[in-house]
């Protein structure tokens, strides 16, 4: 079980839908936690199995989402005020410097 | 030398009259203006009237106000401010100069904007708009960002390119907006609520790219400011270069110095966040390794050590040093209540003539509860002892190698009867024995894996 990693494997291996439902944030905290409860030392063999299999998983998810983020962009063009319409904005739309009137949203 | 008579011709007037006739006309014609102008050359009386020039790039006009009229005055004139002033051209005529008499004057130009921004600020901090206290915190890792700004320039790509950098996990929306002009703040006051209606970003920059104090003038205007203290998504005021300030930026949950500044506040770097996924994940592997390792060499040791050897022999030995001491205890028991009847015997000797009676009845009875509570002193030490060697070894006991079986580990062992401890030590198609805590079972191996964590 040594630490080598040959290049860059990327462990496309499925991470469980209970793991995968884990918003980033909360994800990235129980992580850390669990390294810190294995690195206390006081779980049982058991139980350090267990945990460690949790993190493993969770750092997938975590690389999984880094990995396939997209940026999305998109421009409010109108609609009611609950529910606006969004129309797809691309950076060639900012490049325009007109006088700055912005949209007659308003 | 005879007296010329007037000439015929243009009248010739006198000074004074001619005096008089500028002064009446300019009167009529210079009744009531304003005028805007640079103050220069400020001097105030002890009379209390105020004395001083306006002026412009191309003329200069002298100017003065009397007490009555600056006294109700809201701000102190001072030189290099502009001002627009309303009175009537008064001529004087023993210096022959001319003047405004002013009347009302009025702070105009950058002054008037600073005065009034000031006595803006001081209203809106005493509402409290600027508490540290009502600042809400930004998300850490916000998946739904919204722009109010304008949708062409620098700041709109420069915050777009930083964040689809750092972070092209959020979703982000522009919500475009005029950001100087006359409507402007009112427009994105507006903007501000209507985000704030539909609910669905995390956090809002509001903000533009760099520009004069005008070109910023909206971010220090009511409207806007109030709809950025009223908006329950926290927000990010992103509003011209470092160097520029803006109420804008004193009632926003966060200051950014610059547009791009406020995309790197707002989102965490995702660079920076997969290595500490990857660390993380180094970390766990070492502390498992480190937990199997540290049991392997104690499950090891307890294997080699005597007892598990031979354990009946352990327990063997046990019993027989129990059963020593506790013939020690009896014998040493005895010896104590023999000696005693003895001393007993020749203290009777000694006393029995005075009243034999009475002393041989109290010896008697102190020798049965001496006999008694020797006895129950070494049944007790025997009985602890026994109990401590019991529990010793009922301990030894759950240490076998049975009980660890119980446990869940297996015993695996290659046809010659060594252990297994590593898979380097088998390949596919060796035959294995494998031995539960109950029972066992016959095995081929089919595949060996390196490890088990990847």
């Amino acid at each position: 079980m040594a630490g080598k990693a040959k290049g860059q494997k990327k462990s496309d291996a499925p991470v469980p839908p209970d793991v995968a439902a884990i918003p980033f944030e909360k994800a990235l905290d129980e992580l850390e936690h669990i390294v810190e409860q294995l690195e206390e030392g006081s779980l049982s063999l058991e139980d350090a199995l267990s945990r460690f299999e949790r993190g493993i998983h969770l750092s997938r998810h975590l690389e999984k989402q880094l990995r396939e983020a997209e940026a999305r962009v998109q421009r409010l063009v109108g609609g009611e005020t609950d529910t606006p319409i969004l129309a797809p904005f691309s950076e060639k739309e900012t490049e325009e410097e007109d006088d700055d009137s912005g949209g007659s949203l308003f | 030398m005879s007296q010329r008579a007037p000439a015929p011709g243009p009248a010739v007037l006198t000074v004074s009259e001619l005096t008089r006739g500028i002064k009446r006309t300019l009167a009529e014609r210079f009744d009531d203006v304003w005028v805007r102008g640079e103050i220069s050359g400020f001097k105030k009386a002890p009379s209390g009237h105020m004395y001083f020039n306006l002026k412009d790039d191309g003329a200069l006009l002298s100017c003065a106000m009397w007490r009555m009229a600056n006294q109700v005055l809201n701000f102190a004139p001072v030189d290099g401010m502009e001002v627009e002033a309303r009175g009537s051209i008064d001529v004087y005529p023993p210096r022959g100069g001319y003047q405004l008499i002013i009347r009302e004057m009025l702070p105009g130009g950058r002054g008037a904007l600073l005065l009034a921004l000031e006595a803006l600020r001081r209203k809106l901090a005493a509402e409290g708009l600027f508490e540290p206290s009502r600042k809400k915190e930004i998300p850490k890792f916000p998946t739904r960002i919204a722009l109010v700004t304008s949708p062409t320039g620098a700041a709109v790509r420069d915050l777009l390119h930083v964040l689809a950098r750092r972070w092209p996990l959020a979703q982000v929306v522009v919500v475009p907006v005029p950001v100087q002009g006359p409507g402007a703040s009112i427009a994105i006051a507006s903007a501000i609520e209507r985000v704030n209606s539909w609910g669905w970003p995390e956090v809002l920059i509001v903000g533009r790219g760099g520009g004069s104090l005008e070109d910023l003038w909206a971010f220090n205007e009511e409207a806007l400011l109030r709809a950025v203290a009223a908006s329950r998504i926290p927000t990010v005021s992103a509003v011209g270069h470092e160097v520029d300030h803006t109420l804008c930026d004193d009632v926003a949950d966060l200051r950014a110095p610059t547009p791009s500044a406020a995309a790197e506040l707002v989102v965490p770097d995702q660079a920076q966040i997969r290595r500490l996924v990857v660390a993380s994940r180094d970390r766990m592997i070492i502390a498992a390794e480190r937990a199997i390792g540290e049991r392997a060499a104690a499950f090891g040791n307890l294997r080699e050590a005597y007892g598990f050897r031979r354990p009946q022999d352990l327990l063997g030995n046990l019993t027989q040093t129990l059963d020593r001491h506790r013939v020690r205890l009896v014998r040493a028991a005895l010896s104590s209540l023999a000696e005693r009847r003895a001393r007993a015997s020749r203290a009777t000797q000694a006393y029995g003539l005075r009243r034999p009676g009475v002393w041989i009845e109290q010896l008697g009875s102190r020798l049965t509860s001496a006999r008694r509570r020797i006895g129950g002193a070494i049944a007790h030490t025997v009985d602890a002892k026994a109990e401590s060697w019991r529990s010793c070894a009922r301990h030894l006991g759950s240490l076998s190698p049975r009980a660890v079986l119980a446990r869940g580990y297996s015993l695996v062992r290659l046809p010659d009867g060594r252990l297994v401890r590593r898979a380097t030590e088998v390949a596919a198609g060796a035959h294995l024995a494998i031995e539960f805590a109950e029972g066992g079972a016959d095995a081929v191996v089919e595949k060996v894996r390196e490890d088990t964590t990847r």
